[in-house]
């Protein structure tokens, strides 16, 4: 596992570091303590060979304070003797002397200058430097030291101070001193040079060795392995009483327990190290293992839990850190998986469930079709169901398939609808019609009672008062073929002696020819009772009638007036059919006159008055063409023929009864046919002025 | 009431027949009028199969001739059945309308 390993990894490393960071440290301090010690030691060594030596150079220093309390040699001094000094020292030096077996002597003056030396010495030059051992005399006078011969020895030398000042120094070979170093500080001694050639060795077989050793180590401080021992070797530099370095003493000690114990310890520390940092690693590593190692289980469970398997679990025990903390959240995720699962199997079934229903919807709506297009969906709908029912069909198929019903289903739906819109706005035009036509119809009946009041008004406007006057009987009818009529009639008595007589018919019917014809009487009228003759009137009413007349409307008329007295009738016509007269003896004609044009066509036409005479129980009948030219079944107009039987028909004389006879022999012809024309009557019986003409009842007499 | 046109020439002749009342009296006013519309202005009616003629009737004679008139045209009528010619010569249309016996008169009454 990449993460345990890391982390492993990790720890190690940061052990390693940390054991480093110690060890090094530690090491380092080591070195620096080594160092330290070999300083020590070599501090120590010092002192032990100058001890050593000052021991060994006892004997010499004795010697010397010997030599310094000798008082030859002190006369000598005083002397100044130099040879004297010099035999007394070859003297001293000669067997059981106290010089005896030493290598050199030498008496020094005060300010370093050699005063003598024991024979066989080789120079002028004293043998120490000896400013500096006087200065550096010890309290007792005394001194020892090393110094070297040119020729290479050397020397163990003792000094005393010499009463006057100055010294007496006396050396010998140094190696029996040094031997018995060596032996003092039970090691082996090495003398070197100045320049590490070797003088003289207590062990000379070992040199080589210790001269690679020193070669590894300059300094002087080493170890050496030989023979499976450890020889350390200190370095002690010697000086001469001057100071300078004439060489070292390298004192080479078995060190082979100590440097085993070093190792021992240093093993010991390094094991115990080791030791320490595997337990740390082993302990971190186990732990880490037992922490981490659920995460393996878990991060495997995750990963199936994420593929789909919803069973994947880790077993984890029980705890109470993170991992018990995502171990109970991987429980919890599959709890919820397992719901969705459980979910998603519910929520299929509600899915079929669901598409079970709408099939069963459609099919029940399906039944607002009809025919083909029922079946068509029908089919579908079943394709469906057998879709949804076959094993193996996905839900999404079965889906698709009721999608595909429903889809058409729709389709047909709309055009239904469509259809049924369409007949709905065909009704809705038809019922607009029909309300148009209501409409109309309530018009119509509004114009009707208009035509009805006006046809009242018409009516009314003829004169109803019959004149009642002893010359003669008068009656009036008129029939409109429609509401109102384009007939009229008038009459009027003029001033009491004349009587004005008016009939006329326009042309057409209906309330265009009502309205021209009322113009046409009050025209006539008012022309009349200004005094006007019928011809006269006719042309006043033509000239009127005839401005502004576009439509071409015309009114035939005529008017007569009857001087009451004389019985003399002027008349006059305009395009009128003449009247009839019927004579007191039966005898019946047309009264024709001359034949004007019909009013309100041309203007400026004139017009001709006739005469005619009336006799006491002549009949005259005026009337408008409704009555002959009314239509029989078959198409057969009534005819003047049968008007004038029926007029000169035996009977009374009475203007009534003869408006009635023709009325109803019009009206026998006509039969079932609708009225063609409007008809209009007028009868005059005129009984003269002097004669009280009874009205004689009955029928006519056929004339003879 | 029937009618056919017949156009030769200058001269637009109306066959009327039948009665000339207030029901029929309208088409024959259409059918003169359009051919007026049309720029015959010299019209002649043939009125030889004219039963009947009402008021209604004569005003349309009277309409056309007044806008052939107005048109720079003419009017005339022939071929009358006596009843029919008596309903002019009554009404004293005769007098202002020109009627002819028959259609070479007519012809020459209207100057074509």
């Amino acid at each position: 596992m990449l993460l345990r390993t890391r982390i492993l990894g990790l720890f190690a490393l940061a052990i390693l570091l940390v054991a480093a960071s110690v060890a090094l440290p530690g090491w380092l301090v080591l070195r620096n303590q080594e160092e330290r010690i070999i300083g020590l030691r070599i501090a120590a060594q010092e002192g032990e060979v100058r001890e050593a030596l000052d021991h060994a150079a006892r004997p010499l220093t004795a010697a010397a304070r010997a030599l310094a309390a000798d008082p030859a040699i002190l006369a000598a001094l005083e002397e100044g003797n130099q040879a004297a000094l010099r035999s007394r020292l070859a003297a001293l030096q000669e067997e059981g002397g106290p010089l005896a077996g030493m290598a050199r002597a030498d008496i020094i003056g005060g300010g370093g200058q050699l005063l003598a030396s024991t024979p066989g010495a080789p120079s002028e030059e004293a043998l120490v430097s000896a400013e500096t051992v006087l200065r550096e005399l010890r309290a007792d006078g005394q001194a020892s030291g090393l110094e070297r011969e040119p020729g290479g020895r050397m020397l163990l030398v003792g000094a005393a101070r010499l009463p006057q000042g100055g010294l007496i120094a006396v050396a010998a070979d140094a190696e029996d001193a040094f031997r018995g170093i060596g032996r003092a500080l039970h090691a082996d001694l090495f003398l070197t040079d100045r320049h590490d050639r070797p003088l003289f060795a207590t062990a000379s077989a070992t040199w080589p060795l210790v001269e690679r050793a020193l070669a590894a180590y300059p300094a002087g401080a080493a170890t050496l392995d030989v023979g499976g021992r450890t020889y350390r070797i200190v370095p002690t530099t010697l000086a001469n009483s001057a100071g300078a370095p004439i060489g070292r003493l390298l004192v080479l000690r078995d060190a082979t327990a100590e440097a085993r114990r070093h190792a021992l310890v240093l093993l010991l520390a390094g094991a115990l190290l080791a030791v320490a940092a595997t337990t740390v690693c082993a302990v971190l590593y186990r732990t880490i293992r037992a922490t981490l190692d659920p995460l393996t289980g878990l991060a495997g469970a995750l990963r199936a839990l994420a593929g789909g398997d919803i069973y994947a679990s880790a077993p984890v025990p029980e705890r109470s850190d993170e991992m018990g903390e995502i171990a109970q959240a991987l429980e919890a995720l599959r709890a919820t998986g397992l719901m969705h699962e459980r979910q998603e199997t519910r929520d299929r079934l509600a899915r079929a469930q669901h598409q079970a229903l709408i099939r069963q919807e459609m099919a029940r709506l399906a039944a607002v079709l009809e025919g083909a297009e029922r079946e068509e969906i029908m089919a579908l709908l079943r394709r469906a169901q057998d879709q949804a029912e076959a094993a193996g069909t996905s839900l999404e198929r079965a889906g698709s398939a009721l999608a595909l019903a429903f889809e058409r289903m729709s389709a047909q739906v709309i055009a239904k609808h469509r259809q049924l819109a369409e007949l709905l706005e065909a009704r809705t035009r038809d019922l607009d019609i029909v309300r148009q036509a209501l409409a109309e119809r309530m018009q119509l009946n509004r114009l009707r009672e208009e035509l009805e009041v006006a046809r009242q008004l018409q009516l009314s406007s003829l004169p109803a008062e019959l004149p009642s006057q002893p010359e003669f009987r008068l009656h009036a009818a008129m029939l409109p073929a429609k509401e109102v009529g384009g007939d009229f009639y008038d009459f009027a008595l003029l001033d009491g002696q004349r009587l004005a007589l008016f009939i006329g018919d326009a042309s057409g019917k209906g309330v265009g020819a009502a309205i021209f014809i009322a113009m046409a009487r009050s025209l006539l009228r008012s022309a009349v009772s200004r005094g006007a003759s019928p011809a006269e009137a006719l042309a006043q009413a033509n000239d009127a009638l005839a401005v502004d007349n576009a439509t071409m409307m015309f009114a035939t008329a005529f008017v007569g007036i009857l001087d009451l007295p004389t019985g003399r009738l002027r008349f006059a016509s305009a395009g009128h059919n003449a009247p009839r007269l019927r004579r007191a003896d039966g005898t019946e004609g047309m009264l024709h006159g001359p034949e004007g044009i019909a009013l309100g066509i041309a203007e400026g036409f004139s017009f001709d008055d006739r005469e005619a005479l009336l006799g006491p129980g002549d009949v005259l009948l005026l009337y408008t063409d409704g009555v002959p030219e009314a239509v029989g079944p078959g198409g057969g107009l009534f005819g003047d023929d049968r008007l004038a039987k029926v007029f000169s028909a035996p009977g009374c004389g009475d203007p009534r009864a003869v408006i009635e006879a023709v009325g109803a022999a019009v009206a026998e012809f006509a039969g079932e046919e609708q009225q063609a024309d409007d008809i209009t009557m007028l009868c005059l019986h005129y009984s003269g002025n002097h004669i009280r003409a009874e009205p004689e009842e009955g029928r006519f007499v056929a004339a003879a | 009431m029937n009618q056919n046109t017949q156009t030769g020439g200058p001269v637009v002749v109306h066959q009327l027949a039948g009665r000339i009342d207030t029901s029929t009296s309208p088409a024959v006013e259409a059918a003169i009028k359009a051919k007026l519309a049309e720029g015959n202005t010299r019209i002649l009616l043939d009125m030889r199969e004219v039963t009947y003629v009402s008021s209604a009737g004569l005003r349309v004679v009277l309409l056309v001739a007044k806008q052939a008139k107005a048109a720079n045209g003419s009017l005339a009528l022939f071929g009358l059945q006596p009843s029919v010619r008596e309903v002019f010569d009554i009404s004293g249309f005769g007098k202002i309308i020109p009627i002819a016996a028959g259609e070479a008169e007519a012809r020459a009454l209207i100057g074509a």
